[in-house]
């Protein structure tokens, strides 16, 4: 039974027996257990035999230089951070975790090449990483062609329907609905939606229209703005125009930083509100001056002062070993979400095989990390988490509004096709595009 | 009506934004034909000197927008001396390469001094209220002081020695140095004040952006389309192409969208290349 999927790969559906390694009888009690044998298990086990004794290779690819390295830095601290505290508990099944770092630059083409020397590796078995959307698509691919795991720890619009691929960051269902709800009871109900004129605002600002006529709002205006602008005059005379009580933020990046600033220049932010799944992803809120976020509400899984002792621990942790490197955000924590996720999993499986690991991460081993309690949902690939909504003071800080616990992520795509990776899905290495 | 002059003004911010941001490359590549690839670090240089101006030393946003186009002329001494003196006369690409190279070592500079997320300043001032709009002082302060540079620009070259020997040099170095012109001297003087002037657009655009390490690179591309499309006048070409590109696009923006503002900045760019290849002053008689 081989089914080709939307990129051409041929995918074997039966079940092949996989090589014995040392581990092999809690593995296969394992996959047994999880009803996962049939359909999933593929050649492998290769690299697990074969490097049974060093240590276990993985791999990271963030843009620590270049323009994403605003993401990419802490985000590579993290992952350093997470393996070291992995070894110094005893590391994965025993053995060392070894870090192959790749630097991608802020380039795509890296991520295409360093995902071909990492495929052609047979000593890797997974990859934490990539940041934006654009980046993941051009590694993933490659990467789960050849059997390598990818973990993606950003905020992201969904669609993602790979068996081989798992999503730690939150995506715009479970960020967006507490933001348009809240906005809806303490704002107003007309809202005016400035969208990052690519995929990401895109899919984004579909997700708003329906969930905003679920709320009960109406929308006055959109406008997507090209990633390189940075004037923002005539959005503001616009939305001056179309007099919205709230406006609905999905932009990113540096540039758009500009948006708050000159809003709030122009008098706006006196009675028009602003609530974004964006919005301090960069740490906007350090780079503008407290008068022009204060009142700002955003939605996050994570945030530095969340009141777990987990959180407590990984902050301090952080702060001790990056001194200089600014407050810790959503993304950076999913980093750290990702690794110990994949080592329950391995540790669970007992092999480094693909196959096996995949199952193990699907049968939902609850984590509890710097977020609070997340656990893999099999059918989306997407961790169910809890979403807190904060909005930022005038000392340039976060205070939490309110928590919403263990939000389910979202299995469709506005307007176009579902995903399930246990069912029909389950030998998809796809991307579901939205229709909008 | 109060629409209509709430465009207008902010077509004006939006052309000011333009001019200033180009000026430093209009003196650097439109008059010493130098093509400048470092200049958004230029910008960038300038902008966290105003914002390091205010948060550190606490000066009032006036002065520390004045002390941009200082930090950036202390720059422009140290990479002319270096870099740019052994390139003159030789081809453009060589230039290209060398500020290409230096362009990326200044960012990542920037990043391992000011890391990713610096703090920035807010814009000054309040806002004025037309009708049913507000906008703010200070996007009304930057058409103003875009003039007040020009015209001090153009008095500087045009009644100045320095000005009469900055012409001289670039036009016909040859016959400037048999003269008596010290070429060299003046090039040094003409690539710092180009240098200084990127800065004061750097420090003057700062309260209006997001201050990081990547600030200048939006701007590159944009200057230079216009100093390209101003010709060889570097000075009030720049400042038409400014007018136009900018205000093409604001407008543009405004009943459309912004992504169709950009596409007409483009598009106007590459037609008016086209029909006049020496750019908006290729004809015209003066030379400022």
């Amino acid at each position: 039974m081989a089914a080709p999927d939307k990129q051409g790969n041929t995918v074997a559906g039966s079940t092949i027996k996989t090589e014995a390694s040392n581990t092999g009888t809690s593995r296969r009690k394992f996959l047994k257990s999880s009803g996962a044998i049939a359909g999933t298990a593929m050649l492998g086990g290769v690299s697990s035999v074969r490097a049974a004794k060093g240590p276990i290779h993985v791999a990271s690819m963030f843009d620590v230089t270049g323009g994403l390295s605003i993401y990419g830095l802490p985000e590579m601290n993290v992952a350093r951070m997470a393996i070291a505290e992995i070894n110094k508990n005893g590391g994965v099944l025993g053995r060392q975790v070894k870090l192959h770092e790749y630097d991608t630059q802020s380039r795509i083409e890296l991520y295409s090449r360093y995902a071909q020397e990492i495929a052609v590796n047979d000593d890797i078995s997974i990859v934490v990483g990539c940041i934006t959307g654009a980046s993941r698509e051009a590694a993933r691919p490659i990467l789960t062609k050849n059997n390598k795991l990818l973990f993606f720890p950003s905020v992201d619009e969904g669609g993602e329907c790979d068996k081989y691929t798992f999503m730690q960051g939150s995506d715009i269902l479970q960020m967006s609905t507490p933001l348009i709800d809240w906005a809806v009871k303490n704002a107003g109900n007309k809202f005016y939606v400035v969208a990052a004129d690519y995929i990401y605002g895109h899919v984004a600002s579909a997700w708003n229209k329906t969930l905003v006529e679920r709320a009960g709002g109406s929308i006055v205006g959109v406008e997507f703005i090209p990633l390189d602008v940075s004037d923002f005059g005539s959005t503001i005379r616009k939305i001056q125009s179309a007099q919205p009580s709230v406006i609905m933020s999905n932009l990113v990046g540096g540039n758009h930083m500009a948006f708050y600033r000159q809003f709030a220049a122009a008098g706006l932010n006196r009675n028009i509100a602003i609530v974004s799944p964006s919005f301090g992803l960069a740490n906007e809120q350090l780079v503008l001056a407290p008068e022009e976020t204060n009142g700002i509400v955003v939605s996050y899984s994570y945030f530095e002062t969340l009141p777990y002792p987990e959180n407590k621990a990984f902050v301090s942790m952080y702060r001790r070993q990056y001194p200089d490197a600014g407050p810790l955000m959503d993304l950076p924590a999913q980093v750290w979400n990702g690794w110990h996720q994949w080592r329950d999993a391995v540790e669970a499986a007992g092999t480094t095989e693909i196959n096996a690991v995949v199952a193990a991460m699907e049968s939902g081993i609850p984590f509890h990390g710097p977020s609070g309690r997340i656990l893999m949902d099999a059918t989306s690939h997407r961790n169910i988490q809890d979403i807190n909504l904060a909005q930022v003071n005038d000392k340039r800080e976060y205070q939490i509004l309110d928590t919403q616990r263990q939000v389910q992520p979202a299995t469709t795509v506005p307007g176009s096709e579902s995903c399930d990776l246990v069912g029909k899905d389950k030998n998809s290495h796809r991307m579901i595009l939205p229709n909008i | 009506m109060d629409e209509i002059a709430v465009i207008a003004l902010s077509a004006l911010t939006s052309i000011a934004i333009l001019m200033l941001a180009s000026l430093g490359l209009a003196v650097i590549f439109g008059l010493m034909r130098i093509v400048n690839m470092a200049h958004g670090e230029f910008l960038m240089i300038g902008a966290f000197a105003t914002t390091v101006a205010v948060r550190v030393a606490e000066f009032p946003i006036w002065l520390a927008i004045l002390c941009a186009p200082v930090a950036c002329a202390v720059v422009g001494v140290f990479v002319e001396l270096a870099f740019i003196r052994p390139l003159y006369g030789r081809r453009l690409i060589d230039t290209l390469l060398v500020t290409s190279g230096l362009s990326l070592i200044l960012y990542q500079v920037a990043i391992n001094i000011f890391g990713t997320a610096p703090p920035g300043i807010g814009t000054p001032g309040g806002f004025a209220e037309i009708g049913r709009y507000t906008v703010s002082h200070y996007s009304l302060f930057l058409p103003a002081v875009t003039v007040l540079i020009t015209i001090l620009l153009y008095v500087l070259f045009k009644r100045t020695r320095y000005g009469l020997l900055a012409r001289a040099a670039s036009d016909n170095a040859d016959m400037a140095s048999v003269l008596g012109v010290e070429v060299r001297r003046v090039n040094l003087s003409t690539f710092v004040l180009g240098s200084a002037l990127a800065g004061l657009g750097g420090g003057l655009i700062s309260p209006m952006v997001a201050v990081s390490p990547g600030v200048g690179q939006s701007y590159v591309g944009q200057t230079f389309m216009t100093v390209v499309t101003g010709g060889p006048a570097f000075l009030l070409g720049t400042l038409s192409a400014s007018a136009l590109l900018g205000g093409i696009a604001n407008v543009v923006s405004q009943l459309t969208t912004t992504l169709w503002g950009l596409t007409a900045l483009l598009v106007t760019a590459i037609v008016l290349v086209r029909l006049l290849p020496r750019g908006i002053s290729g004809n015209w008689s003066r030379q400022l």
